[in-house]
């Protein structure tokens, strides 16, 4: 994952914040390996303390990074550092608070601190995993062409055929209309995460079955053996020449709408890998907003009851 | 029908309305020119709709198979009611009113130039997830208010907002159950069991708010709690002054006891007494296993002068030990294995004969003669009449017995001795008195039998058999037996519950089945005890902490919080003074209480 551009926070100046979050896990473990308070492990002994201030400002300095990476003009490291500072520190933070816990846990306030945080940090991995592996089928699926200019093109797909439909008779311009009002680009959030349906084939198939009728009809016609009058036989060479074309114009326009749907199905796929690398930002952020709340409300009830 | 068609058209700032009126069987809309409302837009159809009249209404109906889309929803067809809108590609059709005269007016607009249409559609599209419902800001908005609804405020307003009624925790606790919503989300783990009962009443122990837990609150209840150490002197120091209840009981970490467990409370002093505490001359322990003094028993030790026991502590290994108990008691014949003689025979006798629990199972009942011994060891005095038996009582008691005894037999007569008196020897008639002096010779008799009886009783068999008795040259007390020493508990400084050992064999500590002497010492020692017992965190015996066996407020006289009860007028720290104000409040609690000698 690190062999990404996206991912290349990782490896941020040589692994310096891996080291330093690995640090902090083994001096908090041996600490609580060495420590042994009179009444078991808590977070109210000393160690219980020290980790749980540890753990509190690191969940501060954490949720700073939602300010700083907005703080477009600070000078106080780059915004790829503190990312990187933000994902291993992070992490590290379970093991300091796990061991501020002492582990105990209960049906409180406490314990719910604790889980939201575990929550913020767990989506905060499958947000390192999403910008690790999203990025690239984006591009696979979109190649050089961007979301904007396929959706023109769809639009504009949809004008041609309906103007390409419109001398068609009432039939194909009704079957045009209409499958440009269906389709479907993006959608709610269960659309837009697990992608909409794909466009259906009833236009086409409605199309290619008026295409067989008008080649057959035109073919018909002209080798009819009860045709009996000269001019007859000319009107109906004139109107199979036109049922022939009618034919020809609705394949351009069965052709004109497989495009169109291939391009949809391409924007979607598009709006679905954009959706879903970014959806656990929408945990990520509020958790994170909530553990600040839960937290305060952990602090608070344990010094005011000390 | 007649059908005023109202357009509006956008001009600059201004809306600009004309107006025409159109009267037939049916209004056409669409996109061919040849309609009465014509809606250029490709997506119509050349005869999009059309709306007729009848009875009920003007009623809208889609002539495209698509249908027509009536306030959002294709239809095929529709009745029209004020209000209606119609969308045509981009045109809008607004029911203006029906029903009046004319019938029906429809507003007519063009919604949108084609160009900015396409782009109205464009940004409708919902492609980001900024577009859907979901909103980061609603959510993390809605969770922050959860928890500090539910972590904080509640909890907060439940603890300050109302009053809880109740003098004690009891009753403002059991005010408090009746709560649905109670601030249990604030505790930080399990009340001890014993403290449970008022667990909804924080401020119980809590008493301030952003202050630890003072002395004061467990005093509240726990009134006269002892300290340590009687030694005024000690007490001053600070592992004792500076100590809160809260240093070694801590709440809120399961429902076992309150107590520490951890052996270092103890043994940060008691690791090396001398350190600190040298004139309490204690022997340092700093691990049950290997580095714990040896056993120091009571013993106790008779002064023949004054008759009375003294009891010191003696540290030595219970085999050398001797202790004086005035009794003769072999242990090894009562629990020979072949059995004991007895009047019914042989006798296997067991421990638990002798030994019975007391009512508590931790200890035993003392050892009574007539319950214990009096079955085999019968106080008979007079081989020709064995089943008469002397009380266990006092020597005084047990001569006026024997002698009342040998009077009456005298004065009966008929005694089967062929060296008594004849008088003694004859049968008496009914109604018979004795003249005096016969009398007199009767009684010498019986007085001379009865001193026989006793120096036998006292000084050969009965007595002599278990006491240590001693002829006296007062004729009113002319023996005195030795008063008795029952062995008891002699570990003063610890607790052994005998019940909780009840699986295990007598004879596993102690080794009375070989002792022959009661001056034996029977207790086990600490080898005895380490074969099971180990430090606490030891996985290969029982893991037992000091309070295992050790308590902390031992003192006889020095409690915290306040004065002792029960003090004695000369206690030269809790005199008639500080006695005088028993309601002292629970202030001070560790520090030493009145004045140093």
């Amino acid at each position: 994952m690190a062999q990404t551009p996206h991912g290349s926070f990782l490896r941020h100046r040589g692994y310096r914040y891996l080291k330093l979050g690995s640090l902090l896990c083994i001096i908090c473990i041996l600490a609580y390996w060495a420590h042994d308070p009179a009444d078991g492990p808590n977070g109210g002994s000393w160690l219980g303390y020290t980790l749980g201030t540890i753990g509190a400002l690191l969940i501060g300095w954490l949720a700073w990074l939602g300010v700083r990476k907005r703080r477009y003009g600070s000078t106080m490291g780059t915004v790829k550092g503190w990312l990187s500072a933000h994902v291993y520190l992070g992490l590290a933070l379970i093991t300091v608070a796990t061991l501020h816990t002492g582990f105990q846990f209960g049906w409180n306030i406490h314990t719910a601190a604790y889980v939201l945080m575990l929550m913020v940090i767990l989506s905060g991995v499958f947000g390192i995993g999403v910008y690790a592996r999203m990025p690239t089928l984006i591009t696979e699926n979109m190649g050089t062409s961007d979301r904007e200019t396929l959706i023109d093109e769809i639009l504009d797909i949809n004008q041609q055929a309906l103007k390409l439909a419109d001398p068609l008779g009432p039939e194909v311009h009704r079957i045009i209309s209409r499958s440009t009002e269906r389709m479907r680009l993006g959608g709610g959030l269960w659309a837009q995460l697990f992608g909409p349906l794909p466009p259906g084939r009833r236009a086409i198939d409605e199309l290619r079955k008026i295409v067989a009728d008008e080649e057959s009809a035109a073919s018909a016609k002209v080798f009819d053996p009860q045709s009996s009058t000269v001019m007859f036989m000319a009107g109906e060479l004139s109107q199979a020449k036109k049922r022939g074309e009618i034919a020809e114009k609705s394949r351009q326009l069965m052709e004109l709408i497989g495009r169109r749907n291939a391009l949809i199905v391409r924007v979607n796929r598009d709006i679905q890998l954009h959706a879903q690398m970014q959806i656990w930002l929408y945990f990520h952020v509020p958790l994170t907003v909530a553990l600040l709340a839960a937290l305060a409300a952990h602090v608070i009830s344990v010094f005011l009851y000390w | 029908m007649r059908v005023l068609i109202r357009s509006f058209q956008q001009q600059g700032d201004q809306r600009i309305a004309t107006e025409r009126g159109l009267i037939g069987e049916r209004l056409t809309i669409g996109r061919g020119t040849n309609q009465d409302v014509y809606t250029p837009d490709l997506r119509a159809a050349l005869a999009h709709a059309e709306i007729v009249h009848d009875r009920r209404g003007p009623l809208l109906i889609a002539k495209s198979a698509n249908g027509v889309w009536v306030n959002g929803t294709p239809v095929e067809s529709a009745k029209l009611e004020a209000g209606d809108i119609i969308e045509v590609g981009r045109f809008r059709l607004e029911v203006i009113a029906v029903g009046g005269v004319p019938e029906l007016v429809l507003g007519y607009e063009e919604k949108l130039s084609q160009a900015a249409d396409l782009q109205a559609r464009k940004a409708s599209l919902k492609t980001r997830l900024g577009h859907t419902r979901l909103s980061l800001r609603g959510l993390a908005w809605g969770l922050m208010l959860l928890a500090l609804t539910l972590g904080l405020l509640l909890p907060l307003f439940l603890r300050y907002g109302g009053s809880s009624a109740g003098d004690t925790p009891r009753d403002r606790a059991l005010a408090q159950a009746g709560i649905r919503f109670d601030d249990s989300v604030w505790l930080s783990g399990p009340v001890s069991s014993v403290h449970r009962y008022f667990v909804e009443d924080c401020a119980a122990c809590h008493e301030t708010p952003f202050r630890q837990v003072r002395d004061t609150a467990c005093l509240a209840c726990h009134q006269d709690m002892a300290q340590h150490s009687d030694d005024t002197a000690m007490l001053q120091h600070p592992a004792f002054a500076g100590q809160q209840c809260t240093d070694c009981h801590r709440e809120h970490n399961g429902p076992h006891s309150v107590s520490a467990q951890s052996p270092t409370l103890c043994t940060d002093c008691h690791a090396n007494p001398d350190k600190e505490f040298a004139a309490a001359k204690l022997q340092p322990a700093s691990s049950f296993s290997t580095a714990h003094p040896e056993f120091a028993p009571r013993i106790a030790a008779f002064d023949a002068k004054t008759g009375k026991f003294s009891f010191s502590k003696q540290r030595q290994p219970s085999a050398q030990l001797r202790e004086t108990t005035n009794l003769v008691y072999p242990h090894d014949v009562h629990l020979n294995p072949k059995g004991i003689d007895s009047p019914e025979g042989k006798v296997m006798m067991q421990c638990a004969d002798c030994h019975q629990p007391d009512s508590r199972g931790v200890s035993f009942e003392p050892v009574n003669m007539e319950k214990h011994c009096a079955s085999c060891h019968r106080l008979d005095f007079d081989p020709d009449d064995p089943d008469r038996e002397l009380p266990h009582g006092r020597p005084e008691q047990i001569q006026g017995v024997v002698r009342d005894y040998y009077y009456a037999k005298a004065l009966q007569g008929g005694v089967m001795d062929g060296s008594a008196p004849a008088v003694v020897q004859q049968r008496r008639r009914p109604g018979e008195t004795l003249p005096r002096d016969s009398a007199r010779a009767a009684l010498d008799w019986a007085d001379a039998r009865a001193r026989r009886t006793m120096v036998d009783v006292f000084e050969r068999r009965t007595c002599h058999y278990c006491h240590q008795v001693q002829r006296s040259d007062d004729p009113a007390k002319p023996w005195t037996v030795a008063p008795v020493n029952l062995q008891e508990h002699a570990l003063d400084g610890a607790r052994f519950d005998h019940g909780a050992h009840k699986a295990q064999p007598c004879s596993d500590c102690h080794g009375a089945d070989h002792s022959k002497l009661s001056a034996d010492v029977l207790l086990p020692e600490l080898a005895s005890c380490r074969e099971c017992h180990g430090d606490t965190g030891s996985d290969r015996q029982v893991p037992s902490g000091c309070t295992l066996c050790h308590a902390f407020h031992i003192a006889d006289s020095h409690h915290f919080g306040g004065p002792a009860k029960g003090v004695k007028p000369d206690d030269p720290v809790h005199g008639a003074k500080s006695a005088a104000k028993p309601s002292a409040p629970a202030g001070k609690p560790a520090a030493p209480q009145g004045p140093t000698k």
